[in-house]
């Protein structure tokens, strides 16, 4: 399907939102950000409505306004038809694209993930080889590694191969043409690229028993976004919180309570928005510590957004931080130990000058 | 608009507050007016602003008003752009002043129980920081989750649960007001005063036209520890108007009043009512589809939908919430509901009010599906005191029944009078005949409003939509308004064209 044809299929969606008293607005954390008209998400699909219509040109401009998105899923969450504002804005952003109208960013990711499979570049691909020593022998499992954890956090990779070995999960570290679920790529407006990595990655799992991520875009990817492209997946996609959360309960996983800071639980939006996960990993992490869990006043289903979602952070470098500086001035406490489960969320709030860990991290 | 001023703009705020391109213009080119609406389903946003800059401190306000003044140019306050009548068209182009950055509580007196905020903060995340103290403003229109504080102030707004809590201008006890030669009006946040006509109130509902509202403070309620909800059944609109009028003279104070004609009640559906099964067969068990497919029939054929509400059961729901200590609330609703049943209503219990608490901002969701059908939907708000209430709801209805499907439900009601909120839906071939249609209808509605000698709006307050009706509305007052500009802002820049002056 072209943009094109992408956008007019969503076409009632598109006419909801124009008409739409703007009952989503306070939510968006980048119109919050910007405090910009424009980057309402009623603005902004009124905008991909006029392009649709032909009564305005799609300039760079009116571009810049779909990729003003982090992709959170605030909008749904307020929104009494549970319309989705992301999956059309990423139509507009193809076409944007496709008019060569698409910020600088969208060609560089392009070329990197055409020629890489993944967002960095060549030096990656490197640093995942060296981490297959890490995985375990005999798996029964595959780790999903994802781009930004193999960049920024890989020790994640190893805490998880350990948590997981505890619940019987004999995971191996995944590693085939492409590292990247293609996320970034189907926010970037380049769907035709994240259906490419997407062949790769159904080719290459096809005897995989079970699939385990740390990253909620890459499960999301995965598990509800390859079906939409017409392939699937026969093995099972768990997040990493999700399957530790499910032995816990069953009793098969023992969390040993340890003495230290409190933790204040900051809910990734694909975690929770879109695969609806919550109470995992506040089950997991309240067992990790003798002080109680700590939340956001926004949190689970209205927790804000970190700004690292909707390739946000390549486009509007200084947008995302801030929208992550908001998530963090809400902190009810500067001394809690701050854990997610997203590698996005960690980039963010380390970009914004409060460090976080992963539950993965912590659980270990 | 002259060429300097957006290089002056930049240099007095920086050049990242300060934006001329057209995606910024054309998203401000509009609020939430269906004339707008109607107008944007065509792909025209009307008169677009010339900029828009965005304001981060009262100083900056300052900053743009002096470059207006020296240049001529239009300032808009621009807030959530949630009005409903056009208030921030920049009809005359100019700047579009953003107070959104200006966002922040500034301080929450939990003693006096006041709370000071800056315009541009959005509704619901005030009410949220309020909540998460423990208290509330009680404030809910149903515009809170796109409109600001400034414009609450700005517009008179009022929220669902005005009855208790009072519209925004009995919460408000001081602002501050940049005014257009640079000084600031900030009135004292005392209960009352005696010292001369009240400056507060004289900016409040000025709607941008006197200045610059840059921040309030505002009365907040610890948060209710006990919330009870009541449906009631009445054989009419004037029996139930009656059993309202008589428990607010009696001293109760509901947080919510609703009470529905029989259009709107058809339509709201009595969910979750204590009724047997048979007795609830109306609206709601209808299926979504068939429902949808009467209500375009009915916005076609209007006198139709007209006879056939003539068939609707005699019935109208009244919704009635309390809400405060368990102990006065208990109460009230004892009070309500002895007066209730003497007026022959059948107590039908708490489900249609839960009902409707839970699903309280869902009729602004419904636009949508109005608009994107090729309708157009739009409300007006009219008060008046209770002597004229039912002659105005007549008249209204009489004078635009005829265009349009025509509901009606009366909320903010108080012990002299109440609001009537009419709901009208109506269809026309194309954008050019639903915008005379829908002016149409307005005329028709604010005359038979004006002959009853009720006034034409309770909360929507006055923008374009109203202006022309001004001079009857208020007589002698108008001329007070504008010679009161003419002092104020003797070069006309703040909202031109706005509110008839």
């Amino acid at each position: 399907m072209g943009a094109t044809e992408a956008i007019q299929a969503q076409k009632k969606a598109t006419d909801y939102c124009t008409f739409c008293p703007k009952m989503c607005r306070f939510g968006c954390p980048v119109a919050e950000a910007t405090k910009k008209e424009s980057h309402t998400p009623t603005a902004k699909v009124t905008s991909l409505r006029l392009v649709r219509e032909a009564k305005v040109e799609l300039t760079a401009d009116v571009a810049s306004q779909f990729y003003a998105c982090t992709g959170c899923g605030q909008s749904k969450n307020l929104c009494a038809h549970r319309i989705e504002v992301p999956p059309q804005l990423y139509a507009g952003r193809a076409l944007a694209v496709e008019r060569g109208v698409a910020p600088t960013a969208a060609a560089r990711l392009a070329a990197t993930l055409r020629e890489c499979g993944n967002r960095y570049g060549p030096s990656l691909d490197a640093r995942v080889g060296d981490l297959e020593s890490v995985g375990m022998k005999d798996a029964n499992a595959v780790l999903f590694v994802g781009c930004v954890t193999a960049k920024y956090f890989p020790e994640n990779i190893r805490d998880s191969v350990r948590l997981l070995s505890r619940i019987g999960v004999r995971a191996r570290v995944y590693r085939a043409d492409a590292l990247c679920s293609g996320y970034p790529a189907l926010a970037m407006g380049l769907p035709e690229e994240a259906r490419r990595l997407a062949g790769i990655h159904v080719k290459a799992l096809a005897n995989a028993g079970r699939v385990v991520a740390g990253c909620p875009a890459c499960v999301h990817m995965l598990r509800n976004v390859y079906p939409t492209f017409g392939v699937k997946l026969r093995a099972e996609v768990f997040h990493v919180a999700e399957i530790l959360g499910e032995r816990l309960k069953s009793g098969a996983l023992h969390i040993a309570r340890k003495k230290g800071p409190a933790i204040l639980y900051h809910d990734p939006c694909h975690l929770g928005r879109t695969l609806g996960v919550y109470d995992a990993p506040r089950a997991l992490l309240s067992r990790a510590r003798e002080a109680p869990l700590l939340e956001f006043p926004w949190r689970r289903r209205d927790a804000e957004c970190s700004g690292g979602g909707g390739v946000l952070p390549l486009v509007m470098p200084e947008v995302a931080l801030s929208i992550a500086r908001n998530r963090l001035a809400q902190a009810p406490s500067a001394e809690a130990e701050l854990v997610t489960a997203c590698p996005s969320c960690l980039r963010m709030f380390q970009k914004a000058g409060r460090p976080a860990r992963d539950l993965v991290n912590v659980l270990e | 608009m002259d060429p300097n001023v957006v290089d002056r703009l930049k240099e007095a705020l920086g050049a990242d507050a300060v934006s001329v391109t057209d995606v910024d213009r054309r998203a401000c080119a509009r609020d939430l007016w269906p004339a707008t609406t109607i107008a944007i389903r065509e792909g025209d946003f009307g008169p677009l602003p010339d900029c828009v800059a965005w304001a981060s401190s009262e100083e900056d306000v300052r900053k743009v008003l002096a470059v207006a003044v020296e240049t001529g140019t239009p300032v808009i306050a621009y807030g959530g752009g949630s009005g409903v009548c056009g208030g921030t068209v920049a009809v005359q182009g100019g700047i579009i002043l953003d107070l959104k950055r200006m966002d922040r509580v500034l301080a929450l007196d939990a003693v006096s129980g006041t709370v000071t905020a800056q315009a541009g903060m959005m509704g619901e995340r005030l009410e949220r920081a309020l909540e998460e103290k423990g208290f509330t403003m009680g404030h809910f229109p149903s515009s809170i989750y796109c409109s600001t504080l400034g414009g609450w102030l700005a517009a008179r707004s009022a929220g669902q649960l005005s009855t208790k809590y009072g519209k925004i201008e009995d919460m408000v006890l001081g602002i501050a007001a940049v005014l257009p030669d640079g000084r600031v009006l900030r009135t004292k946040a005392s209960p009352r005063s005696a010292a001369g006509p009240n400056w507060t109130q004289l900016l409040v509902g000025s709607e941008g036209t006197l200045g610059i509202i840059t921040e309030g403070t505002l009365r907040v309620c610890p948060l209710p520890e006990h919330r009870a909800f009541r449906g009631f059944l009445f054989s009419d609109v004037p029996t139930g108007l009656d059993s309202i009028r008589k428990l607010l003279q009696k001293g109760v104070r509901p947080a919510a009043v609703r009470l529905y004609d029989e259009l709107d009640t058809f339509m709201v559906g009595k969910k979750g009512a204590a009724l047997p099964q048979d007795e609830k067969s109306t609206g709601e068990s209808w299926s979504h589809v068939v429902m949808q497919k009467a209500q375009r029939i009915a916005f076609a054929h209007p006198v139709v939908a007209g006879w056939l509400a003539k068939l609707l059961p005699k019935e109208c729901l009244l919704i009635l919430t309390f809400e405060g200590p368990k102990e006065m609330v208990q109460v009230e609703e004892r009070i309500s509901a002895a007066i209730c049943a003497e007026a022959g209503a059948k107590d039908i219990g708490p489900g249609p009010a839960e009902y409707w608490w839970e699903h309280r901002y869902k009729v602004s969701y419904g636009l949508s599906a109005i608009y994107e059908a090729g309708a157009f939907a739009d409300t007006i708000e009219v008060a008046t005191t209770w002597d004229r209430l039912v002659p105005l709801y007549d008249a209204v209805r009489e004078a635009i029944g005829g265009h349009a499907v025509v509901l009606a439900h009366f909320s903010h009601a108080y012990p002299e009078g109440c609001s009537i909120y009419f709901t009208f839906a109506a269809t026309a071939r194309g954008g050019e005949a639903s915008l005379a249609l829908y002016n149409q209808i307005w005329g028709d509605a604010m005359a038979a409003c004006l002959r009853t000698g009720a006034t034409i709006t309770h909360h929507h307050g006055v923008g374009l939509a109203r202006g022309k009706y001004m001079a009857e509305e208020l007589g002698v007052g108008l001329d007070l308004f504008r010679a009161l500009k003419g002092v104020i802002d003797p070069k006309g820049i703040l909202n031109p064209g706005k509110m008839g002056l």
